[in-house]
């Protein structure tokens, strides 16, 4: 039987949870993505805070921290068989013990490659993400390819402790918002219309101008420019619109 | 044109601009620091931008044949005042442009009078707008030890350009410097650095004196000096002086002057890449720079990267066994990197490493497969002479050049 989850990271641990506890799944998928084939008959897990959380204890304990982290962030993936890899992953750390310390073997590849991924891309938006005043709030859209806004809202909230900010996940329809000194995720559900002060439109200006005088002509490799920041990111970049 | 556009002109030929070397929370109203360093964006250049790296003046006294800035060069003139410094950083980090400041400065009237307007604008900085980010300072030569004390207390990490790797060198191409002004304040900085470690050890709230170190700047290319008299320089300068980067720059020539390359030659870019490499195996690597050059080799291969030269010179100690080599030994074969290296060494624990494994653990095995056995077997498939494997990398060489340019 596959099990279905609500898309959440607690539902994705309760499936798992059941797994093992209770009855071995088919396949444990995202309730949004699931395409029914005729053979199979599937189940909807909800949501259970308990569930998961003993789920999450029993990867620490019987894996090691550095699992659940590998896990938490493949969920955060845009992998198609992220759940897969995952089940895999568990099933060898439960036999092995601290499997994070295989990178090649063939169940925890997988895992190991998409965490770098996730991580990459994180770590790419702590830099690549940019903010404009929103009459006193900071605003920053994003398109990011994995799930990233929840793993880089404590940076910010740190560096814009005495600030209000929100980063809107353009694709997912989710954003970040930190205010009064605490932050949280919430889903966005209309579209979002900003305006800005013409005290915004002097910095960019001012910013594209230095963008473009840093460069120094005789050394021009737009390739490698490319590589770093691949077109996909560019739309909600200033310095290249 | 505008003060931002001529004093980011005037600065951009300094190549520092990494962001790393200390992590810090939030201490002030904004900012903070990460070890890791983080890049905000790319030029055109490929270059990455991680500070805001501009000019307090361009306004120099000195006439430097290889500066842009120097006092006999026709460009426009300008200086920021403090605040309007201080103005500009807060404003782009707010907006998360930039990961902090890189200030530098032409020598305006005198070393004091400039390294002061320096201090000025990081005070207001640190102080007004209680900014926490990373600061990057210049010292400049001949500046008095008490200015230079302020600025560490101030900035994160402070840089002192050597420019040229010989007293020959720079008495032809910059007078007014020399070795004794250049060294000597790096090796003080080095002995607060220090100093200050200690006292933070018994007083942690003791204010922190350049948490992220000292590094320099060579030039490559404008005079006759060989990489083996830079690398021997950089070599010294880790081991003496701790310090954290030696960054290397290809002259681009600005000027038309009997003592330097004509405007027309091309910046020696692969030349420059050849140190990076070089000097990444002097840091992360292990490596000494009499291993890699030498008074009969002085200069790099611009064909074969220094660490595959440095093997194939030494192709006795080859092929390793990647299940039985120690960490550093895995470090020295071609195509395998500290993060390959490390996974290897733990794998193994739990099983013998073979071929498919090393592809999928990251190392690069166009380049390795003729140094190693995995599990006894050679998967080179040539005889393990210096002049056949040559052959055999030149051809891969041919075909990434053909995509690269």
């Amino acid at each position: 039987m596959d099990y279905l989850y609500d898309n959440t990271y607690t539902g994705f641990m309760t499936a798992i949870y059941i797994h093992y506890k209770y009855k071995k799944s088919t396949g444990i998928y995202s309730k949004n993505e699931y395409q029914r084939s005729l053979m199979s008959s599937y189940k909807i897990v909800k949501s259970n805070e308990e569930f998961s959380q003993i789920m999450e204890d029993v990867i620490v304990e019987r894996i090691s921290k550095r699992a659940l982290k590998l896990i938490y962030y493949t969920f955060l993936s845009s992998e198609l068989n992220k759940e897969y890899y995952v089940i895999k992953f568990i099933n060898l750390g439960l036999k092995k013990g601290n499997v994070t310390q295989l990178y090649s073997h063939e169940d925890t590849f997988p895992v190991q490659k998409t965490y770098d991924k996730v991580a990459k891309e994180k770590h790419r938006f702590l830099g690549i993400l940019r903010f404009k005043d929103l009459n006193g709030i900071l605003f920053a859209k994003i398109s990011p390819d994995n799930d990233v806004v929840e793993l880089i809202m404590s940076h910010f909230a740190d560096r814009y402790k005495s600030e209000n900010f929100i980063i809107f996940d353009e694709k997912r329809m989710k954003a970040g918002i930190y205010s009064k000194k605490q932050w949280y995720i919430t889903n966005i559900n209309k579209r979002i219309y900003t305006k800005f002060e013409d005290e915004e439109e002097k910095y960019e200006k001012m910013w594209k101008e230095y963008f473009k005088s840093i460069s120094i002509k005789d050394r021009e490799n737009k390739r490698v420019q490319k590589q770093f920041i691949p077109n996909r990111y560019r739309k909600n970049i200033i310095e290249f619109n | 044109m505008s003060k931002l556009k001529i004093l980011a002109e005037g600065a951009k030929y300094d190549v520092s601009c990494s962001s790393s070397g200390v992590e810090r929370k939030n201490k002030g109203v904004i900012g903070n620091s990460r070890s890791f360093g983080i890049c905000h964006t790319w030029s055109s250049d490929g270059r990455c931008i991680s500070l805001l790296k501009v000019l307090m003046s361009n306004n120099c006294i000195y006439d430097c044949t290889y500066c842009i800035n120097r006092v006999s060069n026709d460009v426009e003139r300008t200086s920021f005042t403090p605040e309007e410094i201080a103005k500009i950083t807060f404003e782009f980090y707010r907006r998360n442009y930039i990961e902090g400041l890189f200030l530098s400065s032409a020598v305006e009237k005198n070393p004091d009078y400039t390294t002061e307007n320096i201090c000025k604008a990081l005070e207001i900085l640190r102080f007004k707008y209680k900014f926490s980010g990373y600061i990057h300072v210049k010292g400049i030569p001949n500046a008095s030890k008490e200015l230079i004390t302020r600025l560490g207390f101030l900035a994160d990490r402070l840089s002192i350009n050597i420019e040229l790797p010989s007293e020959k060198s720079l008495k032809i191409l910059a007078p007014q410097k020399n070795t004794k002004n250049l060294l000597l304040p790096m090796k003080n900085l080095n002995n607060q650095i220090i100093e200050n470690k200690e006292e933070r050890k018994k007083y942690r709230a003791a204010e922190k004196f350049l948490p992220a170190g000292q590094t320099t700047q060579m030039i490559v290319g404008a005079s006759q000096d060989t990489d083996y008299q830079l690398l021997k320089t950089s070599q010294i300068l880790y081991d003496k002086f701790q310090l954290k980067r030696v960054f290397y720059s290809a002259y681009i020539p600005v000027v038309e002057n009997s003592l330097l390359p004509s405007v027309n030659t091309k910046p020696p870019l692969k030349r420059e890449h050849r140190l990076y490499q070089a000097d990444w195996l002097l840091r992360f690597y292990k490596f000494r720079a009499d291993e890699l050059l030498s008074e009969a080799n002085r200069n790099f291969d611009l064909e074969f990267d220094p660490k595959i030269n440095w093997a194939l010179n030494n192709i006795h100690l080859f092929p390793k066994e990647v299940n039985k080599a120690s960490y550093n030994e895995l470090l020295r074969i071609p195509g395998i990197g500290p993060k390959s290296a490390g996974r290897i060494v733990k794998e193994r624990k739990f099983f013998r490493v073979n071929y498919e494994n090393l592809k999928k653990m990251g190392v690069v095995l166009k380049r390795a497969k003729y140094f190693i056995t995995c599990d006894g077997r050679y998967h080179g498939g040539i005889e393990i002479k210096p002049e056949i494997i040559k052959y055999k990398l030149g051809e891969i060489e041919n075909d990434r050049q053909l995509s690269f340019f």
